[in-house]
């Protein structure tokens, strides 16, 4: 037999058998010069986005005062924050606040919608209104609430309410109307940001849809019922859950409606809120630990909210 | 080469820090007319040691804590703070200010001989440390409309009376503004009872003795029986200027305020003390500011001698007047006998002098900061949920007794 092979691969050692390469050593060769552009982003995030929540975890573990060192106490700040009436009295106004808010606000948002969606100018005018609360929303807005329910004569519910030759109401120095009035705030300035959402939604259903379920004789409660919510489920489904979450989150309203320069809360907790609750611990009473603690609950709390969102949609979807 | 160049760059970082400049970074709690009232006394300062410059910036009251415990957890920001009563043990202790007990004795003794001493008590810890001193105050006063009640009410009893009689003529009555239906609100109801929130060394809370229950009942019904509002803040010149209240108690800023703000009221209106309580005494409320060092300073001593001379008659003076110029009424608390330099009509003034004399500031027991919610909660369940005052009570004793062990230790 000859050997046909050329000299040069004869004398060559054997090779070596083929070894992938490790994925995270392929991985930086792949993308050495995109990582290289986003290192920059990488390390701020790291810094200011990981490390302050893997701070607060340790924290949470912790018994800090934010000048002291932080002595580890174990889970002790969880079990005090879980038997604490005020945590209890916090979490049921903000879970009332939370359903209250984004159910009546995705209601809303979504009938206004409907009834505002068009491209007339009227629809156009009457859809800045409503948007309008939503950009220019804060202090200013807290304010004229705060003026709309003074307990006061001046107070323009009251002032209506006098001229009906009914007694003026104690909306803000009464327990009961604190989540209410909360919750009013919140869906006014909520559902004209819903709408616009739902707006873009509704466009982006195919008219046809509608015109063959018109043709095979369907109304329009049974159109809206088994061709718009369907299809608006995506929209749906964000719009709850950033409600929601922006509900749990929210600070201002409680702040400025129901705080004083000697507590935060109002009368007896009626206007106390998980993350006002957090400012107070945190940065009235220097309970950093126990505040760590509080943003974890809370955190977990939205996790397993958005979840159990998320799932809900993935079931109307398997349907 | 090389060496004329460093010579250079040595030569101009030299000139560009001068060795004997010093710099003091001054972080004031209020609006942006807190700086400005400061001023004369930065000026004065400059004036006799042109080597020193300033930075003085406000700090709005709600963000001042977070924005010192960030400048503690740096360790840079200001030398020396302004803040409420309660930061200089509640940081002081921690390690966050300097305590000028033990740096700056002389200092602290000076002071003790002219501050008001309802606002020195509050922020002196019961171990005799001081990391503050008294910068501001502020008192609870009785405003009234003339015109509406002829006589102010000088008792409890003549309060109710004159309640009762408003009442009966379609006037609201009475409106409370600072620490409405809570815990400052009821303050000065428990001192003039002859009551107080803890005992005077500070072991156990005593807020729950008869005076106390004396106090509450008393306090509760004027929102029960006389329907003061119960808005947390309500607009009690409001009320007054168009009527609807004859008779308001707040702070002492809005006997400036009205002047300037309310000229329908001008004439209409008068200060008196609060009324007296069962003890004989119509002690107020009193709140204030304070002023401290950060432990971190570089210029612990430029910081304690810039604070040394604001305590000096010709500061304080010029402090008071420039805050008359403003349009502010601005009461040392460093120097109670100089109050009398604030520019008021001198009727005013003499109810003002007479309500200092008799006015107590917050306690400095271990744990106050975290009862007072328990108080307010006390004085709550009884105004709106028609708690007995004496279980109420004992429920926030509890509490304050609970937290004088755990944070007294």
């Amino acid at each position: 037999m000859t050997n046909h092979a050329p000299a040069r691969v004869q004398n060559a050692a054997p090779p070596a058998p083929y070894r992938r390469a490790h994925p995270a050593r392929r991985f930086l060769t792949q993308h050495a010069p995109a990582l290289g552009l986003t290192l920059p982003f990488l390390i701020l995030f790291a810094l200011f986005g990981i490390w302050p929540v893997l701070r607060s975890l340790y924290l949470s573990f912790t018994d800090y005062d934010a000048i002291s060192t932080p002595t580890l106490i174990g889970t002790a700040n969880y079990s005090t924050l879980l038997a604490d009436p005020r945590f209890v009295k916090a979490l049921t106004n903000t879970a009332t606040y939370m359903v209250g808010t984004s159910l009546l606000s995705t209601a809303l948002g979504l009938l206004l919608a409907l009834v505002f969606g068009g491209q007339r100018l009227s629809d156009q005018i009457m859809r800045a209104c409503f948007f309008l609360p939503s950009v220019a929303g804060g202090v200013g807005l807290i304010s004229v609430f705060k003026w709309l329910f003074s307990s006061e004569d001046f107070g323009l519910i009251n002032t209506l309410r006098q001229w009906l030759s009914l007694d003026p109401v104690r909306f803000l120095g009464s327990p009961m109307y604190a989540v209410p009035i909360l919750i009013a705030l919140g869906v006014w300035g909520l559902m004209g940001y819903n709408m616009i959402l739902f707006v873009a939604g509704l466009r982006s259903i195919p008219g046809d849809i509608y015109e063959a379920a018109a043709i095979d004789g369907a109304n329009p409660t049974q159109r809206f019922w088994r061709i718009t919510l369907p299809l608006l489920r995506p929209t749906l489904l964000f719009v709850l859950v950033t409600s929601m979450i922006g509900a749990f989150q929210e600070f201002f309203s409680f702040y400025f409606l129901f705080s004083d320069t000697s507590n935060v809360g109002g009368i007896l907790d009626s206007g106390l809120s998980l993350v006002v609750y957090l400012y107070d611990l945190g940065f009235r009473h220097l309970q950093m630990g126990m505040a760590s603690a509080l943003a974890w609950i809370l955190f977990l709390m939205l996790f397993a909210l958005t979840l159990l969102n998320l799932k809900l949609g993935r079931i109307n979807d398997i349907d | 080469m090389r060496t004329p160049f460093a010579a250079l760059t040595l030569s101009a970082l030299l000139a560009a820090t001068p060795a004997s400049a010093e710099k003091l970074t001054i972080w004031v709690v209020g609006d942006e007319t807190t700086p400005k009232i400061l001023q004369p006394a930065v000026d004065l300062y400059k004036k006799d040691h042109p080597n020193v410059t300033f930075e003085v910036r406000a700090v709005p009251g709600d963000q001042a804590f977070t924005k010192y415990l960030a400048a503690l957890a740096s360790r840079s920001g200001p030398d020396i703070i302004t803040g409420y009563l309660s930061y200089g043990i509640e940081i002081g202790k921690k390690g966050g200010l300097l305590n000028l007990q033990e740096k700056y004795p002389a200092l602290v003794s000076s002071v003790r001989k002219t501050a008001n001493k309802g606002i020195l008590d509050s922020i002196t810890s019961v171990d005799g440390n001081v990391y503050a001193l008294p910068y501001d105050l502020t008192v609870q006063l009785m405003y009234y409309r003339k015109d509406l009640v002829k006589t102010p009410p000088r008792t409890w009893a003549e309060l109710t009376a004159t309640l009762d009689k408003l009442r009966a003529s379609g006037n609201k009555g009475l409106v409370q503004q600072w620490g409405n239906a809570g815990w400052v609100g009821f303050f000065p109801y428990l001192k003039q009872a002859g009551g107080n929130l803890y005992d005077a060394k500070c072991t156990q809370a005593t807020i729950n003795s008869a005076a106390g229950v004396t106090a509450l009942t008393y306090y509760a019904q004027l929102y029960t029986k006389y329907k003061g509002p119960t808005d947390g803040w309500p607009d009690m010149e409001q009320g007054l200027e168009n009527g609807d209240y004859a008779l308001g108690m707040t702070g002492n800023w809005s006997m400036q305020s009205i002047r300037t703000g309310r000229p329908k009221l001008a004439g209409k209106w008068g200060i008196t003390m609060l009324p007296k309580g069962p003890s004989g005494k119509s002690t107020a409320f009193e709140g204030g500011s304070l002023i401290g060092i950060m432990s971190y300073t570089r210029v612990p001593d430029l910081a304690a001698d810039f604070i040394k001379q604001l305590y000096s008659t010709r500061t304080t003076v010029a402090m008071i007047k420039g805050a008359n110029e403003l349009g502010t009424l601005w009461l040392p608390a460093g120097r109670q006998d100089l109050v009398t330099q604030v520019n008021l009509p001198a009727d005013q003034k003499a109810i003002l002098m007479r309500q200092l004399s008799d006015s107590d500031g917050p306690p400095n027991c271990p744990g106050w900061e975290q009862s007072g919610d328990a108080v307010q909660k006390a004085v709550q369940q009884v105004v709106f949920n028609g708690a007995s005052p004496k279980a109420a009570l004992d429920d926030a004793a509890k509490t304050m007794n609970a937290n004088l062990s755990k944070y007294g230790k």
